[in-house]
């Protein structure tokens, strides 16, 4: 388990994060998202060992990371930026990280090399943004490590390669329990995959869930009524917002959409039928819920 | 659980160093091929190629082998070119392995990555040193074994030179070594690769650069002030740039069976640059304890910022600060420097401006802009002002050093370049004690006094040297009588300490104090080749009258040349200063000899020496009675037709520049057929002055006036001539005005110049030689 707290970290007089303090568990995909310069590169670099908390602590099974190559050892760092050794190609990466990661697999790397599209001979300097990336991808997954953190993973994947690593991700989660934390400004990159979501905002917390729990609260619903629809039939729904174009309504209510569809339809509705939320709208629903413009926060 | 982790982290050293070793592998090829190149092929080339006839000339002379080829070192193990070159590589090269191996601290995705790995940040800068180490310390040692290898098949075995060299490499990787920790350090404190190199440069080589400038600075502002071998050396021991190279100085005492020749200065010299390597060797094990607790606490975000805080910082900016300022003052201060009184206020001016530019430069360049100059610029004028007060402390006698003589009491004894009036004829010389080799002649430049009397009559120099402060180029003090001796004075105190002064300029007042030195027998028995020369030695001996008009060479037999000798020595210890300085006695006879070099080992010698003989000189004029040749040096005045006489000015021309009393050099000769062409000059002469354009070089001084005859007085009348030849001196006061007198003598091809003191001339010859001096 990892658990931050009261984690601050200061450069210079900018306080990046401010008494962060947040738990995550073992054996599951943690997003975290927030705009630019919320903090998420600077937990994940905390958590990596990069970094050295100016305050507070945090550990994962309750050692600390800082300067701690037991608990380093399991944990592997994709960071946003890549660096590869220079002149390097993937077979020299992989022998430069087999030294230092005792649970580097050659087998799982010379697999990786057959999914990948990626020649292991080849100069890293020379490949695209997005193989960079998935040479990067194919390191922390050859290395096996416990815990794999990825900050903006997906940032120039095709969406062949991004489904690749999604599935080799959950593999791996359901294979050998491991727990991989990805940070992202785009709420809709990690709906499909994590199955639990923080949002940071100035350096602290400011809300997570289980994706479950989340979506299974809300239901968005779009109705028609022809004739109108009267505030006092709505009013007897949890809505959360509403809105309207014509005859057609598009509502967001706490229940399930099955129960909304049939009560609108008994008020008159000639339609009613609910349609997916995207994570980022129940985000905003969550969040105003609780007092916050997400539109402020994220964007 | 600890096993298992130690373990691991030995089993990843040994991973990253293989691949940073392999990574770097292009350097390590590119240092061993310049190496080779610039030092055992260098080596090669020098000693395997053929003996130039002047070389086997010298081998036939009975030279060492080795001596031949110019090879330097501890264990004559460079040529003039790889000496160089092997500096520049083994120097440069832990400096820029320092840069590149730590360059990932400085670059934020490779500290993501390098710094996320399960690796102690310990460990990391530990696998790079040991690279780092590998690259310089493999070509280095195969070259210089390789060089060991030549040496020994051409020269033979030597255990002294092979022990030299392994040592003296021993020394060179400890500098790289701490030298790569140092810049190390400096990485692990700073953001970017440029202030790394920057900041570990200037770290490197400020110190001994601010204490050069210091100490060229207080040569020109602090009189007399003359810095030690020992503080010079030091210098160069302080910093690891230096340190080595500086050894190649005592490659002139190493033989290849051990030191000859080293003087118990040089021995302590070479002492304290050996104790320097011991230090530099555990200052590198403290820098790198320091430089791994600096790089675990290290903020790896500091990556790619520029260093605008910090100690360091303020260091570097003080250095900069301080050698700019001086640096651009001294160079404003040459430019005025003709007015040397004027120059200093502009030194300080531009010291002060040069300074704040300086400062500003490096705030600029350390942060990349002008943004945080109006800022710091206090701190700026709080260094500025820091280094002006250390200017201004030199410029106002450096809290009494100026002024400073010691008291008679407390000096154990002295040193000073000062031989006496013997000195300009031939030089006096030691050879370094050592058996079957030739050593070069090394020339006496000082004498060592400890007798109270000859303490007391320096230190009366030196105290009219101090309230004089004569200063060259100074236009307040500029005057005529002023005599550029280069004196140098070491004193040793009782107490253990020394006080060291240099006075490149005195009055003839001032030097003339040294005068009492001449008759002393501590002084003579170190400056006058009669007392330290063997009777054997001497292979001819020269006796002339003064005028130059008979000369006589003898070879004496050696209990002669004894004889003369020793009479010499007495006549020496008879004489007092005073008839020195006012002779009343007669001048007799010229005696100088000529000697063979003596054997190997004699500590002082010379080949040749000379002597006035005056009537007070009774010892050596009866030996050349007996001899039966002072007889022979009367000279005829009845056939002297005409006596030239220079300006009393232009007396110097002719005289030893380095003594408190005037004496003329010896043997001055001129020929009989020069009257012809000084009659001529007479009465074509010209005031220089009006030619200056066409004769520039020749200026206005006392050489351009005797070119066109101005100087030069002929007088013809007889009874004038014996006057003037009856007051003919062979020493006089040095601030006394002399005259020099040619005696041409008919039945005589040659003469020899004479002086007289002007005021000893007759009335009518001070007249014309010196119009406007009112006659005593």
């Amino acid at each position: 388990m990892i658990e931050a707290k009261s984690l601050v970290k200061c450069f210079d007089d900018f306080t990046a994060l401010t008494a962060l303090t947040t738990t995550i568990d073992k054996n599951s995909i943690y997003g975290l998202v927030g705009s630019n310069g919320s903090g998420k590169s600077t937990f994940l670099r905390l958590l990596a060992g990069v970094y050295m908390p100016d305050g507070g602590t945090i550990t994962l099974d309750g050692q600390p990371v800082f300067e701690n190559t037991a608990v380093k050892e399991r944990i592997f760092f994709v960071a946003d930026d890549l660096f590869f050794l220079p002149q390097s190609n993937m077979n020299d990466m992989a022998s430069f990280y087999k030294g230092i990661y005792h649970s580097f697999s050659e087998e799982r790397y010379a697999r990786l090399c057959t999914i990948f599209p990626l020649d292991p001979k080849k100069k890293i300097n020379t490949f695209s943004k997005g193989m960079k990336r998935q040479a990067a991808l194919l390191m922390g997954l050859a290395c096996m490590p416990d815990v794999l953190l990825l900050d903006e993973a997906f940032d120039g994947l095709d969406p062949v390669i991004r489904g690749a690593v999604k599935k080799l991700l959950a593999d791996d989660i359901a294979a050998r329990g491991l727990t991989v934390i990805i940070t992202s400004h785009n709420l809709r990159e990690l709906e499909d995959l994590c199955d639990h979501v923080g949002l940071l905002h100035q350096g602290h917390i400011l809300f997570e869930r289980e994706i479950d729990e989340l979506k299974l609260g809300f239901c968005k619903v779009h109705a028609a009524f022809p004739n109108g629809v009267s505030d006092e039939v709505l009013g007897k729904l949890n809505l959360m917002q509403v809105s309207r174009s014509g005859s057609l309504l598009n509502l967001v209510v706490r229940g399930t959409s099955a129960e909304t569809s049939d009560y609108l339809l008994s008020q008159g509705a000639v339609f009613a039928e609910g349609v997916p939320l995207t994570l980022e709208e129940v985000f905003i629903h969550e969040m105003e819920a609780v007092g916050y413009d997400y539109n402020n926060i994220l964007f | 659980m600890t096993t298992t982790t130690s373990y691991s982290d030995h089993g990843r050293s040994k991973a990253l160093y293989r691949n940073a070793l392999r990574r770097s592998r292009g350097y390590f090829g590119l240092l061993s091929v310049l190496l080779l190149i610039f030092y055992p092929f260098q080596y090669a080339m020098k000693i395997f190629r053929d003996l130039s006839e002047s070389q086997q000339l010298r081998l036939a002379q009975g030279a060492e082998l080795m001596d031949l080829f110019g090879l330097a070192g501890m264990g004559r193990q460079f040529t003039a070119v790889s000496a160089v070159f092997y500096t520049v590589l083994v120097l440069l090269a832990p400096f820029v392995l320092a840069l590149v191996l730590n360059s990932y601290m400085h670059n934020k995705n490779a500290t993501d990555v390098y710094h996320s790995l399960p690796v102690r940040r310990e460990t990391l800068l530990g696998v790079n040193t040991a690279v780092a180490m590998t690259i310089i310390t493999i070509p280095v040692l195969a070259c210089n074994l390789l060089v060991i290898l030549m040496q020994t098949i051409k020269f033979g075995f030597h255990p002294f030179l092979v022990g030299q060299t392994l040592l003296d490499t021993a020394g060179w990787l400890i500098c790289a070594l701490f030298i790569y920790l140092l810049t190390t350090a400096v990485c692990t404190l700073v953001g970017t690769v440029f202030d790394s190199f920057t900041f570990s440069g200037i770290l490197m080589a400020a110190l001994p650069i601010l204490m050069a400038i210091y100490t060229v600075l207080a040569g020109m502002f602090l009189f007399g002030f003359e810095p030690s071998a020992t503080f010079l050396q030091t210098l160069l021991d302080i910093c690891p740039l230096t340190l080595m190279p500086a050894r190649v100085a005592f490659s002139g005492f190493v033989t290849p069976n051990g030191f000859s020749g080293l003087s118990p200065e040089n021995s302590a010299l070479l002492f304290r640059s050996n104790a320097a390597i011991v230090i530099y060797l555990l200052l590198s094990a403290v820098l790198l304890f320091g430089a791994m607790r600096l790089y675990r606490h290290r903020g790896s975000e500091i990556a790619e910022t520029t260093t605008s805080k910090g100690i360091l910082q303020i260091l570097v900016k003080f250095l900069g600060t301080a050698i700019g300022g001086i640096f651009i003052g001294m160079m404003f201060y040459a430019v005025n420097a003709e007015d040397g009184a004027t120059a200093e206020m502009p030194f300080v001016m531009w010291s002060v401006i040069g300074g704040i530019l300086t400062y500003s430069i490096i705030e600029i360049i350390l942060n990349r802009g002008f943004k945080s100059l109006v800022k710091s610029l206090p701190l700026g004028v709080g260094m500025v002002a820091v280094v002006t007060a250390s200017t201004l402390t030199i410029l106002l006698g450096g809290f009494g050093y100026e002024n400073r003589v010691p008291d008679a009491g407390s000096v154990e004894s002295l040193e000073i370049s000062y031989m006496g009036r013997f000195s300009d004829y031939g030089d006096i010389m030691s050879a370094a004690k050592k058996e079957g080799t030739s050593q070069p002649l090394k020339s006496i430049q000082s004498v060592t006094l400890s007798d109270p009397d000859n303490i007391a009559a320096v230190l009366a120099y030196h105290q009219d040297v101090v309230d004089v402060k004569f200063r060259p180029g100074h236009s307040s003090t500029d005057r005529s009588d002023i005599i550029y001796s280069n004196m140098n004075i070491i004193y040793h105190l009782k107490n253990g300490k020394t006080i060291r002064r240099s006075y490149n300029a005195v009055t003839a007042d001032s030097f003339a104090k040294l005068a009492p030195l001449e008759v002393n027998a501590e002084f003579l028995a170190q400056t006058h080749p009669a007392f330290f020369t063997d009777p054997e030695n001497v292979t001819r001996w020269t006796i002339a009258d003064p005028f130059g008009t008979h000369k006589i060479e003898q070879i004496f037999s050696d209990e002669d040349s004894a004889a003369m000798l020793d009479a010499m020595k007495a006549d020496l210890l008879d004489q007092t200063a005073d008839s020195l300085l006012h002779p009343e006695n007669r001048f007799l006879a010229v005696v100088s000899f000529d000697a063979d070099l003596p054997e190997e080992g004699s500590e002082r010698f010379a080949t040749t020496g000379y002597f006035y003989v005056t009537s007070e000189q009774q010892r050596t004029w009866k030996i050349l009675s007996e001899l039966g040749i002072a007889g022979q040096l009367e000279p005829d005045f009845s056939k002297c037709t005409a006596v030239v006489a220079n300006s009393p000015d232009d007396v110097r021309l002719y005289n030893s520049s380095r003594s408190a009393v005037f004496q003329m050099l010896p043997l001055q000769n001129f020929r009989y057929e020069d009257l012809e062409g000084i009659r001529q000059q007479v009465a074509d002469q010209k005031d220089p002055l009006e030619y200056a354009t066409e004769y520039e070089k020749y200026g206005a001084d006392s050489y351009a006036k005797e070119y066109f005859g101005q100087n030069l007085h002929i007088f013809e009348d007889k009874a004038l001539i014996a006057q003037m030849a009856q007051e003919v001196v062979a020493t006089g006061a040095i601030n006394e005005p002399m005259v020099t007198l040619r005696f041409f003598f008919e039945d005589s091809a040659e003469g020899t110049m004479v002086s007289v003191p002007f005021n000893k001339l007759p009335q009518e010859v001070q007249l014309e030689l010196r119009p406007d001096v009112p006659q005593k």
